[in-house]
């Protein structure tokens, strides 16, 4: 972080301070661009500004009390953070969870999925110019936050999972609310579509604009929609469900509606490239979507109440590494556990970090519009970069 | 606008004169492009039946005359169509028509010329006729004027058969100085000089004798009078041809003049350039005059872009389910009021390392770039400043005056995104100046003229009638104007040198408080003008359906019923740019470039040959015209606009979305 | 492929450089421990071997154990093609913790090791690109070792701040003095 640049280099090239305060890094990311007019030859990550060292912090508490921390590790997406805090104690714990609160746990996950996309979407549409769709997804996105605040009271750091369940039940009525989300939001996926995935201009800043190749996405470590867009067709959903995933699944198996991952192909855009790191995610909506209406049918078959059983002693010795598909991809979290009432080190594994590493490799020849989609289209977060 | 820029358009102008009928067999595409190259503009004759005695006119040049001016009538060769004239015969040469003074009402009248026939070396043959205005009908040229109608030659006695007429238009000017001087200082046509002063002289012994002085001409105002001898002109021996030069260099000369040839002493006369001298308090108040009218002008063209800044945030509102502005005035409407005082009552920042006088100028040149295009914007037939007849070679003359401020103001902020910002928009507007000159010259084609007020006379009221409806290279002209116009005025999709995700603020970054308000002033307001502009050209400006220009001349209501028509029809095109802005993704830079070059411009060439094979094809047939017209209409215009809103409606039924057109909420 | 195959796969290749299996009791993922000598090469066979195919570095957490002065390296392995996973440990001394670098076989490896050396002082040979990642250049320590001790400034500024419960008294205090000054007036 902080690299000072005092003098420009002599020759045709200038070096161009992109950040931290641009209207395109949103306050919290620096990217030091050397660029001859428009094109450049390298924009170099510059990142930490964020940084609040969670993992240091997480040391000096307990394993409860470390819950609302991981909503801060990704406040965009914070359910699924929390799924992989809660993950991992029971992990190492051995608690057992209540179906109620895993189909909660899905059903919440998942609509912080679309909430989360959503701003990806819209900021990606609105860094390429088109602004109109930031508000759009803003508008859809405020219905999902409000569910989830009617649920757990909190719009954006939920703080919802506990070690073995969930913090609350769902109030009633909540469920009919959800499905009228859910069928709503269809159509308007579709008018996305129509708006703005299949728009000559967008199409044209986007196709062939930073292709990573599949081998390059598993070099790179790049995960979830990311490296789907770049054809590698692995969901930690689909290939190694956790929680009750795999029950919902099969339940969209059986209704002939199956769990589809979106990966990347060449077809408006080329597989990897920035139309496909946005379109995957337009389609991660819909299938996010089909597992909500499934998890909400399967949910009414668990009985009331039984959202929490809350492990005795949270006092457990050894090491564990769970993971869930978050919002930005494959979350893991890694934690060496000594017998204390406080984790020994816990570590995050982000979808936001590894993508971030890739942009340096991927700027060079690009334009500085063309920088613009490809740091939109990665939707990387600060806060999981720097944690 | 380049020289070769300028050369297309006089060929174009020239190619639109060849298009009229000469004979009832038409001349083969070569022969139209031989008579290009040769810059021999054909006039028809159409009136004539049996075979004149005289050949037929085939130009009348120039078309721009002074009072003093000679004439040329270049005749044709005579043969089948045409009669023998030998060199030598006297004849007369009227021109009858209307007049029409620019700004002015038209009076009928005429002038007259005599006029004697030339041959070429050698020949018996006359090849043209040289005339001269005759000095008492002048007095209809008082300012500028236009003529329009035919030119006769009859025998010199002014009986007779006409013995050749053929249609004219002439641009009429009162003399002027410079080119009277320029004729003294040749040596040639002291005609003009004397024109020009309104007196005319004997070289005598003495000095120069005046034989007549014209009534209210600037010897007048000098109080010269005939009889009088002028001796001597600054002191130096007066002869023809000092007088004007003098003049043209110093404005004002010093005559010593005797009052009669017998007089023994002389009186110092002032001959001034501009006429009488004017009084000093009399300068004082002409400029207090044109500063309180171009005050009211800025401030009236201000406010209408201040109401669409408040119009396109409502607007947006709209699109974004969101509301827009609704706390200043009623319903918001006067939001652009407190952004400007706002603006103005915040600290005027100037970067330390930013180029001073640059920096400050810069805002002003973008100002006045825009609000000069106010002089010929036609809101309605008489509502225009000042119908200039190259009206839009000077809307993309002064427009290019946005570029120098835009790149200065990039520049002079000393930061790199302004930097890269300044240099997109310069490399962005100069570049689809092209595409938007093409588009210009595809209606010059059509109309033959640059002037305005003139091409929407042309055009009619009825869509059908409408320039754009015209041919389909008008109407992809019209597009390709109304692409090349978003660009230049920098509105998505082509607004890179402002592109806020990318350049932070583009050329404007550094600044702030009232030149930022400049800045933004001056982009709203050019919306206005691209949707003037658009109407004036393509949409057929003011013009009401069934109705021609002359009643809408007399009735004060029709007036304004013209200006509520041309203000609907820009204010609708204005509404498109926003709604663009509001929807569409920005293009890269390369795209854009490419995008203007490799198809904007070549298109825009097809289109001004398509353009001009349809007006040659066309002319005379007016009922397959209006015919082409109506088919253009209905596929070029209705058909897209059912498909258009049946896809609005679609999308409506399956989001349960609803239509929310109130902005006054 | 199973950990325990994986391991005996590398036992068989490397020897005595991969040892000490250890699955079951409170640890969920079974793990070996690596020598650091060879540890690239090591990493190199778990990529490339046909039977491994370990194309994923899924990440590196460094563990600080101060008693038994050293740290722990643990490096997470997955494979896309065959999905599985793998668990390989490095310890290193604490003074100098010092081992190869997987840039070259990884390209997350650049940034996940620039994280470690960042935070817990792990110098990485051979990195192309060794420098603090979130901190700032100029900082003192690396923050997730357990004697870390946080300076108290950093380039004049105060990393820590009072208690806002601390401040209440003098600024109660404050406010009625104030108060005091006002009615003051007002008589």
């Amino acid at each position: 972080m902080s690299e000072i640049v005092l003098a420009t280099p002599a020759g045709e090239e200038m070096i161009l301070n992109m950040g931290p305060h641009h209207p395109s890094t949103h306050g919290v990311l620096r990217f030091i661009v050397r660029t001859d007019g428009e094109v450049m030859s390298e924009a170099k990550p510059d990142v930490g500004y964020l940084h609040r060292a969670i993992e240091k912090i997480c040391e000096g508490m307990t394993y409860e009390a470390f819950m609302p921390y991981t909503d801060r590790i990704d406040y965009v997406a914070a359910m699924p953070a929390n799924h992989c805090w809660a993950l991992t104690v029971e992990k190492l714990v051995g608690a057992p969870v209540p179906p109620r609160a895993e189909y909660l746990r899905i059903i919440t996950d998942e609509l912080n999925r679309i909430s989360s996309h959503h701003i990806m979407l819209g900021a990606h549409a609105m860094d390429l110019g088109a602004v109109t769709v930031f508000p759009w997804l803003l508008r859809e996105r405020e219905m999902v936050n409000d569910l989830l605040e009617e649920l757990c009271g909190a719009r954006l750091t939920y703080n919802y999972h506990r070690i073995g369940g969930v913090a609350v039940d769902m109030p009633a009525g909540w469920p009919d609310k959800v499905m009228r989300f859910v069928d709503r939001h269809g159509p308007i996926l579709d008018e996305l579509d129509r708006l703005i995935s299949g728009n000559e201009i967008f199409v044209k800043r986007n196709r062939g604009v930073a292709v990573v190749t599949a081998a390059e996405a598993r070099s790179y470590g790049m995960v979830g929609p990311n490296a789907r867009a770049s054809g590698v067709d692995y969901d930690l959903r689909r290939d190694a469900p956790y929680g009750l995933y795999a029950k919902v699944l099969a339940g969209l198996e059986q209704k002939g509606t199956p769990f589809e991952v979106a990966v990347g192909r060449d077809a408006l855009g080329v597989t990897g490239d920035c139309w496909n790191r946005f379109y995957v995610r337009v389609e991660e909506c819909r299938q996010s979507l089909k597992l909500v209406r499934e998890a909400l049918a399967q949910i009414q078959e668990t009985p009331a109440g039984e959202f929490w059983t809350p492990p005795k002693k949270i006092r457990p010795k050894g090491e564990a590494l769970g993971r869930v598909e978050a919002a930005r991809g494959w979350m893991s979290c890694y934690v060496v556990a000594t017998g204390e009432k406080t984790p020994y080190r816990a570590h995050f594994r982000t979808g936001s970090f590894t993508s971030m590493a890739v942009v340096r490799a991927k700027s060079r020849g690009l334009m500085v519009a063309d920088l613009v989609a490809l740091i939109a289209s990665l939707d990387v977060i600060a806060p999981e970069i720097d944690r | 606008m380049s020289l070769a820029m300028r050369l297309a358009m006089s060929l174009a102008m020239r190619l639109a004169m060849t298009t009229r009928p000469e004979t009832p067999h038409r001349a083969s595409w070569l022969a139209v492009v031989a008579a290009l190259t040769l810059g021999a503009a054909a006039a028809g004759t159409a009136g004539c039946r049996e075979v004149p005695p005289a050949p037929p006119i085939r130009d009348v040049r120039p078309t721009t005359l002074e009072r003093g001016d000679t004439l040329l009538l270049e005749l044709g060769g005579g043969g089948r169509h045409g009669g023998r004239l030998s060199a030598g015969t006297e004849v007369a040469v009227k021109l009858s028509g209307t007049i029409t003074p620019v700004n002015g009402r038209p009076v009928d009248g005429g002038l007259s010329f005599t006029g004697r026939a030339v041959g070429s070396a050698g020949s018996a043959q006359a090849t043209r006729i040289l005339a001269v205005i005759d000095e008492p009908q002048e007095r209809a040229v008082g300012g500028h004027a236009r003529f329009v109608g035919r030119v006769e030659i009859t025998p010199a006695e002014g009986r007779g058969a006409v013995l050749r007429s053929a249609p004219v238009e002439l641009d009429l000017f009162p003399r002027t100085l410079r080119r009277a001087a320029d004729g003294a200082w040749n040596g040639t046509e002291l005609r003009r000089v004397t024109s020009w002063l309104g007196a005319t002289v004997q070289p005598g012994p003495q000095g120069l004798a005046v034989t007549t002085v014209t009534p209210g001409s600037p010897a007048a105002l000098a109080r010269l009078e005939a009889g009088n001898v002028i001796q001597q002109i600054d002191g130096q021996p007066a002869t023809q041809g000092r007088l004007a030069a003098r003049l043209q260099r110093r404005g004002t000369v010093t005559l010593a003049v005797k009052p009669n040839a017998t007089a023994g002493s002389t009186v110092p006369l002032r001959v001034a350039a501009g006429g009488a001298p004017r009084p000093f308090w009399g300068w004082v108040i002409a400029a207090l005059i044109l500063w309180g009218t171009s005050l009211v002008i800025v401030l009236l063209v201000a406010v209408g872009g201040g109401f669409i800044t408040v119009w396109e945030r409502k607007v947006a509102g709209r699109m974004q389910s969101r509301i827009g502005p609704n706390r200043v005035g009623p319903q918001g409407w006067l939001q652009w009021l407190a952004d400007a005082l706002k603006l103005i009552t915040k600290e005027d920042l100037i970067p330390a390392d930013a180029d001073r006088p640059l920096f400050l100028t810069s805002p002003y040149l973008v100002f006045c770039g825009v609000f000069m295009t106010f002089m010929v914007l036609p809101f309605s037939q008489l509502l225009v400043v000042a119908d200039l007849n190259i009206g839009f070679l000077y809307l993309l003359a002064v427009t290019s005056l946005v570029v120098v401020g835009v790149i200065m103001g990039g520049w002079a902020s000393n930061s790199k995104w302004s930097l890269i910002g300044g240099m997109r928009s310069a490399a962005q507007i100069i570049s689809y100046e092209l595409p938007a000159g093409l588009a210009l010259m595809v209606i010059a084609v059509m109309a033959g003229t640059l002037s305005p007020q003139e091409i929407i006379r042309q055009q009619g009221g009825a869509p059908w009638s409408w320039y754009v409806f015209h041919n389909p290279a008008a109407l992809c002209a019209f597009f390709i104007y109304f692409i090349a116009a978003l660009a230049e005025g920098n509105r998505t999709p082509f607004d890179l040198p402002e592109a806020e995700s990318e350049l932070v603020s583009g050329y404007n970054t550094e600044y702030s408080g009232f030149r930022f308000g400049a800045f933004a002033t001056a982009e709203w307001v050019n919306l206005w003008v691209i949707g003037a502009l658009a109407t004036a050209l393509f949409l057929g400006g003011w013009r009401i359906p069934r109705l021609a220009p002359e009643p809408i001349e007399a009735s004060v209501w029709l007036q304004l019923a013209s200006f509520a028509v041309f203000f609907g029809k820009a204010a609708a095109l204005v509404f498109v740019t926003i709604w663009l802005r509001w929807t569409l993704p920005r293009f890269r830079i390369d795209q854009m470039m490419s995008m203007c070059w490799k198809y904007l411009v070549p298109f825009g060439l097809v289109c001004l040959v398509g353009s001009m094979a349809w007006m040659w094809g066309f002319q005379g047939h007016a009922q397959a015209q209006r015919i082409a017209s109506i088919v253009l209409f209905v596929g070029g215009g209705l058909v897209p606009f059912v498909y258009f809103w049946s896809r609005v409606r679609y999308t409506y039924r399956v989001t349960n979305g609803q239509l929310d057109l109130n902005l006054f909420k | 492929m199973l950990p325990k195959e994986t391991y005996d796969l590398l036992v068989a290749t490397f020897g005595e450089i991969v040892s000490d299996f250890t699955e079951g009791s409170g640890i969920k993922d079974p793990f070996c421990r690596v020598k650091p000598e060879r540890l690239l090469e090591v990493m190199r066979t778990l990529r490339d071997h046909p039977a491994l195919q370990f194309d994923f570095l899924e990440s590196i957490t460094a563990v600080d154990w101060p008693k038994s002065s050293e740290i722990q390296l643990v490096y997470h392995l997955f494979s896309y093609p065959l999905r599985h996973d793998f668990v390989l440990k490095v310890t290193l001394g604490r003074e100098a913790p010092n081992v190869a670098s997987l840039a070259a076989l990884w390209d997350s490896a650049d940034w996940l090791e620039r994280e470690q050396y960042d935070l817990m002082g792990v110098v990485f040979a051979g990195h192309p690109d060794l420098r603090r990642l979130l901190l700032p250049e100029d900082w003192d320590g690396h923050p997730l070792r357990k004697d870390y001790r946080q300076p108290a400034e950093y380039r004049g500024m105060r990393t820590t701040r009072p208690s806002p419960l601390d401040l209440l008294p003098a600024f109660d205090a404050h406010n009625r003095a104030q108060q005091a000054t006002t009615k003051g007036d007002e008589k």
